[in-house]
């Protein structure tokens, strides 16, 4: 019985081919990432459970924020808006560049244009986001101060979106900073996908007698929109998410005044509150508990992002296979 | 500290410093857990801290290390340095909070007799950071009725106001845009180039306006030195605002080391240890503050310097003295 057994334990080994070893590693890897979610989850929700406990779901939809001890009260409401609304500034300025980009690469460009523009593209990905957030604090706000924000405030200062006092840090800054932050992602992405759109498409807009603008629109553009929407989404994940950049030029507002009304008045990101104020909060603190539990809507707001672009990027990789939609 | 730590490390290459800035907050905790050495705090332990933290370990020293003082500084094109603006705690509240808004305002004009004060608004930055530097300043508009945010690291701001993450941000901020107003380390404002205008501030017990400067700054702290307990004794209701004197800076402050005196029942503490870290110790209150001015921070004046020497020396590993370099 036990000679069998060890007989059938050695045949067994000897079934173990490589082959399964690397299977059995890459899935404890993949499992492994699953496994950091969750816990993620989980140390999120048990960090963020006294101010959910003390505010319940006023918690997400309160607007005050007072950390100071005694009379604390804490609401996410503003830090979610101006997430929002600074992240809409980047996809509707960042999106339509991206595209003009990517369709100039792919469509335009003569060959020895398209790979070096291609690389400079990619390195505005590679600067790290603390060298976009000093520039955009020490350079740019003072040029959007100077040249957009004053003539928007001097000729349309009345209309709310527009009133405020030109200062360079606010809502405005922050979204075109992330606006500029997007466009390698986003026009990489679209260049890949617009290259992928057989030949035959544009030959046969042309030979019906179609314009350049005619092709790009019905051949390439129809054919890749959802691609380019996923794209678009990475892009949209890349602005929720990103902190120190956006920290720098927002403006920081809190509470009430951190509800986004006007392009130049100061907002605040969920990722900005929690960069600026978690290093000073004291631990143990429900100020800290806060701090977490906008950290948690945080994770549920860019999860559904993420797998919003996972879908739209299958369907990428699809068009790039050369099947239609 | 973290200057006079590297000064330190350079000088004594067989020890190694390894000094974290963590916010004030959790430097306390971790003091109070053992973990750490020593520890520097911009506010000292409270009473209960203080007990909890007596009775669990030992006696924790408190030994003043710097001074620091908050100027409010401003930028208003055609009043000069030497004719600087005046403003009372009242109406610095008034300007904090947003119910004086204009610059022209009665409230601020009866202060300056002698200057043309702009119809412009006024544009309030304050840190975005939680901050010993927001504490004090709060700490003291707490000291006025008017003052409605409280006192605290960080402090729900009054819609419009802008936030700059760093002494660095605010004093550039404020430097930048004219018209604002911001509170600043002295220290920075000091260094920065080209220089900042800053405001005096009156002082109460002589009714007359006091500029900030490394004089007025270390009067306060020596008018105070007789009032101070000795370092194990309980610091939690030691304030250098509105200090008395009549030539006393009003915003000052103290920043402390935290130390345990009997060093034996920290984790990992030998005796070779314990003798670096006096000397370390010893060095900072010493050659330390020779290099304050240098840096524009204000040295400790002797009498301070006696109550630092005297906990010094009440240091001890195992019941054993540790004589100090």
């Amino acid at each position: 019985m036990r000679r069998r057994l060890s007989n059938w334990f050695i045949e067994r080994l000897a079934h173990i081919s490589a082959d399964d070893i690397f299977e059995l590693s890459t899935t404890t890897l993949a499992c492994l990432v699953i496994l950091i979610l969750v816990a993620t989850f989980v140390v999120l929700l048990r960090g963020s459970l006294p101010v959910l406990i003390r505010f319940g779901l006023g918690f997400v939809t309160g607007i005050s924020w007072n950390p100071v001890p005694g009379i604390e009260t804490f609401g996410a409401q503003p830090y979610v808006l101006g997430t929002l609304v600074t992240s809409a500034i980047a996809v509707g300025i960042g999106v339509p560049i991206s595209l003009g980009i990517a369709i100039f690469l792919s469509e335009m460009a003569p060959d020895f244009i398209i790979n070096p523009l291609s690389r400079v593209i990619e390195l505005l990905a590679a600067v790290p986001s603390i060298v976009y957030g000093l520039w955009g604090l020490f350079v740019f706000s003072v040029w959007i101060r100077d040249w957009v924000e004053t003539p928007i405030s001097t000729y349309f200062g009345t209309i709310p979106v527009f009133k405020g006092t030109p200062f360079g840090l606010d809502i405005l800054t922050a979204g075109l900073i992330l606006s500029i932050m997007i466009i390698p992602t986003v026009s990489s992405i679209s260049k890949e996908v617009m290259t992928a759109v057989p030949s035959s498409q544009r030959e046969a807009a042309y030979s019906i007698g179609a314009t350049k603008w005619e092709v790009v629109r019905m051949g390439v553009l129809s054919y890749s929109r959802s691609g380019i929407f996923g794209a678009a989404i990475l892009g949209l994940g890349r602005a929720v998410g990103e902190t120190i950049a956006v920290t720098m030029v927002i403006g920081n507002a809190v509470g009430p005044g951190a509800v986004p009304t006007s392009l130049l008045q100061p907002g605040q990101t969920m990722a900005s509150l929690i960069a600026s104020e978690f290093n000073g909060a004291d631990p143990g603190s429900l100020h800290i508990s806060a701090l977490i539990g906008v950290g948690l809507v945080l994770f549920a707001f860019a999860l559904i992002i993420n797998v919003f672009a996972q879908l739209m990027v299958g369907k990428v990789l699809r068009v790039k296979g050369g099947a239609v939609e | 500290m973290s200057t006079v730590a590297a000064y330190y490390t350079a000088a004594n290459p067989n020890v190694h410093v390894n000094y974290q800035s963590v916010g004030s907050g959790a430097g306390i905790a971790q003091f109070g857990a053992k973990t750490v050495d020593f520890g520097a705090t911009d506010a000292p332990l409270s009473s209960s801290q203080r007990t909890n933290i007596t009775n669990v370990i030992g006696t924790p020293l408190t030994i003043p290390e710097s001074i620091g003082a908050v100027t409010i500084a401003y930028n208003l094109p055609g009043i000069a340095a030497s004719t600087p603006l005046n403003l009372t705690i009242t109406v610095a509240a008034k300007i904090f909070q947003a119910n004086i808004t204009q610059w022209n305002d009665p409230a601020i004009a009866g202060l300056n007799p002698g200057l043309t004060l702009p119809n412009q608004a006024i544009v309030v930055v304050h840190r975005s950071d939680s901050s010993g530097t927001t504490f004090v300043f709060t700490s003291w508009l707490t000291k006025d009725p008017v003052w409605k945010l409280g006192a605290g690291k960080s402090v729900q701001w009054t819609s419009g106001t802008r936030g700059g993450p760093g002494n660095e941000a605010v004093a550039t901020l404020v430097q930048q845009n004219q018209y604002a107003i911001g509170y600043v380390e002295l220290n920075y404002v000091l260094s920065t180039s080209p220089p900042m205008t800053f405001s005096a501030v009156l002082n109460p017990n002589s009714n007359t306006f006091v500029l900030p400067s490394l004089k007025t700054v270390r009067n306060a702290v020596s008018n105070s030195s007789s009032s101070l307990p000795a370092g194990n004794g309980d610091w939690s209701s030691v304030s250098l605002l509105n200090a008395p004197g009549s030539q006393s800076y009003p915003i000052t402050s103290f920043t402390y080391l935290l130390v345990f005196q009997e060093l034996f029942h920290i984790s990992g503490m030998t005796q070779t240890k314990a003798q670096a870290l006096v000397n370390l110790l010893s060095y900072v209150i010493y050659e330390g503050q020779n290099r304050a001015a240098a840096l524009f921070y204000v040295p400790l004046p002797a009498s301070v310097v006696a109550i630092d020497e005297a906990a010094l020396n009440s240091i001890t590993f195992n019941g054993n003295a540790l004589n100090h370099t």
